[in-house]
């Protein structure tokens, strides 16, 4: 993987796992990342495609493809008519 | 020996109060220069202390097999109503509602625990430096330059010098490693022997609550109390196997081949005072097992860290942030140590969409092909055997500075067995000086009865 791809995805990450980074601890991050990566790396040597694994064949298998569907709704379809003004509810105040 | 400080203390020959009170004291003398307990609970000891007390002279304590022993337990166990962090700033003021089921079954039998012990961060490390934010790294018995070994660093410092046993747990070998550096016997179980509710999780495929004692006997009189399926552990298992004994012994070339050389000479001495058949067996995968692991537990780690945000679990602050994403974020960061972190990301990114066959599927591949390995290796031999650790006690500063992927490479003779679930003991090669060193036993899952035998034999011929 090149450097700024790399780069990219955990900056990804990150943000997905809601963790932030001071600049200097990311680069230290990103640096050691890459260290780690290439040791998990090694395992590419390995042919174990063969074996009747439990968890491969979910590596094969395609994914779906999904239809893009416009979602309708009205929230206000089925409310009671006196509790909608201008397409906003209008309730008792909970506190 | 445990058993014979029980009868005294059932006898009335010890008074539980003043022996605990003396624990008490001790711990927290030797935590000032030590640094190995989070929590000292003196006050939940001497209240414990007086109704074990009262029990034994209404002579209610007789079958109990722990009665008035003083415990310590890893910070990562739950206790009910004791501060339990797991080492870690995000539950730097967490206080259990319940207790661990193997918390509850040790004080069933009379335990009283006087303090939660030291770790890496929620067990994240070899060698207990990578203690949480504000958390102090614990310092080697023998040698206080040197590093205690992780992650259950401080249940090995405490029983080391307190003389008393612990709960410990181990991940990828954080029972084995402390044990070897600071001159314990450190036990793990196989994986399900000992029920994990209550336990704070790692990696829940791999974690293992286990003792460490100052001896087999004592080890095993602690396993006997917590093991056996649990209710509220879908995992835990009751099951116990026995195979003939061959008297022969492997030693795992690939692990072996990575030991230094001191290492090396002073484990062979000690293979032949043992006096059994022994023969060295290669297993070209094993070398694999480092990179299947660290794939496997980042992974775990990096789903069960994601409930700390501040809100159910973990440290909390008001809400001054615009939305909910940033307080998360606020709190996670603060309060996560830089390796818990690293293992977020990383796990989340051998599990993310293009990856994830590359890393975790492989890995999980890999993992299976080890045990089908190891498995058919055990119709010759009864254990593997090896040095607990390739290195000495490093001091802390070069553990400080070893890159990580070095630190992960230093797990090889901890991480098969752990990756395997099977069970295993490290029982200390003496020495007088800091260059301890265990002499590691690996039985086939659930044969723990062979395991003592073996075990027992070896501690006595190592003496």
């Amino acid at each position: 993987m090149q450097d700024a791809e790399l780069r990219e995805r955990l900056e990804k990450i990150c943000s997905q796992a809601m963790l932030s980074f001071s600049k200097e601890e990311f680069e230290r991050f990103v640096e050691e990342a890459k260290k780690i990566l290439e040791l998990f790396n090694e395992i590419e040597q390995l042919n174990l495609e063969e074996e009747k694994s439990l968890f491969l064949h979910e590596r094969q298998a395609k994914l779906r493809e999904d239809e893009e569907k416009k979602f309708e709704w009205n929230p206000f379809e089925n409310a009671n008519k006196e509790l909608v003004k201008e397409n906003k509810f209008v309730g008792p105040k909970i506190v | 020996m445990l058993k014979q400080l029980v009868e005294k203390i059932k006898s009335e020959e010890i008074d539980v109060e003043e022996l605990v009170e003396k624990k008490i004291e001790e711990a927290k003398k030797i935590n000032e220069e030590l640094n190995c307990f989070i929590t000292i609970c003196e006050d939940y000891a001497r209240k414990r202390a007086k109704e074990i007390k009262q029990k034994i002279k209404k002579g209610e304590a007789t079958n109990l097999k722990l009665v008035g022993v003083p415990f310590t337990i890893k910070d990562n166990i739950l206790t009910k109503g004791i501060r339990t962090t797991a080492g870690s700033r995000i539950l730097l003021n967490y206080i259990p509602p319940f207790s661990a089921t193997v918390v509850e079954r040790i004080e069933r039998e009379g335990a009283i625990i006087i303090g939660k012990t030291s770790m890496d961060e929620f067990g994240f490390g070899s060698f207990n430096v990578n203690v949480g934010v504000g958390f102090k790294i614990p310092k080697n018995p023998n040698d206080t330059s040197r590093v205690c070994g992780g992650s259950s660093g401080g249940s090995a410092c405490a029983t080391k010098t307190l003389e008393i046993p612990s709960l410990a747990e181990s991940t990828g070998g954080s029972i084995s490693a402390p044990s070897s550096f600071c001159g314990v016997v450190g036990l793990t179980p196989s994986y399900g022997k000992v029920s994990r509710f209550g336990l704070i999780d790692y990696a829940s495929s791999l974690d293992k609550i286990g003792t460490m004692a100052l001896n087999v006997e004592d080890s095993f009189l602690v396993y006997d109390t917590i093991k056996g399926f649990d209710e509220n552990d879908e995992t835990s298992r009751s099951e116990e196997r026995d195979s003939e004994l061959k008297k022969k012994l492997a030693i795992p070339k690939e692990a072996f081949d990575s030991c230094e050389k001191e290492i090396k000479e002073k484990f062979m001495g000690s293979l032949k005072k043992i006096g059994w058949e022994y023969e060295e067996v290669s297993i070209p995968l094993l070398k694999f097992s480092i990179q299947s692991y660290y794939i496997i537990a980042m992974a775990e780690a990096s789903t069960n860290l994601a409930r700390y945000k501040g809100i159910a679990f973990g440290a909390q602050e008001n809400v001054e942030e615009k939305n909910f994403r940033e307080y998360f974020t606020k709190i996670r960061s603060e309060n996560f140590g830089f390796e818990a972190k690293r293992r977020i990301l990383l796990g989340s990114f051998v599990r993310s969409v293009g990856y994830k066959g590359q890393y975790y599927y492989k890995a999980l591949a890999i993992r299976k092909k080890i045990i089908e390995e190891i498995e058919k290796l055990f119709k010759n031999f009864d254990a593997f055997v090896l040095p607990a650790m390739p290195i000495f006690p490093p001091k802390i500063e070069e553990a400080l500075s070893l890159s990580p992927e070095k630190v992960y490479a230093l797990d090889i003779c901890t991480i098969p067995w752990n990756l395997c679930g099977l069970p295993h003991i490290s029982i200390p090669i003496k020495e007088e000086n800091y260059k301890q060193l265990g002499f590691e036993v690996v039985c086939n899952r659930f044969e723990e009865e062979k395991l003592k035998k073996l075990s027992l034999e070896f501690e006595n011929k190592l003496k």
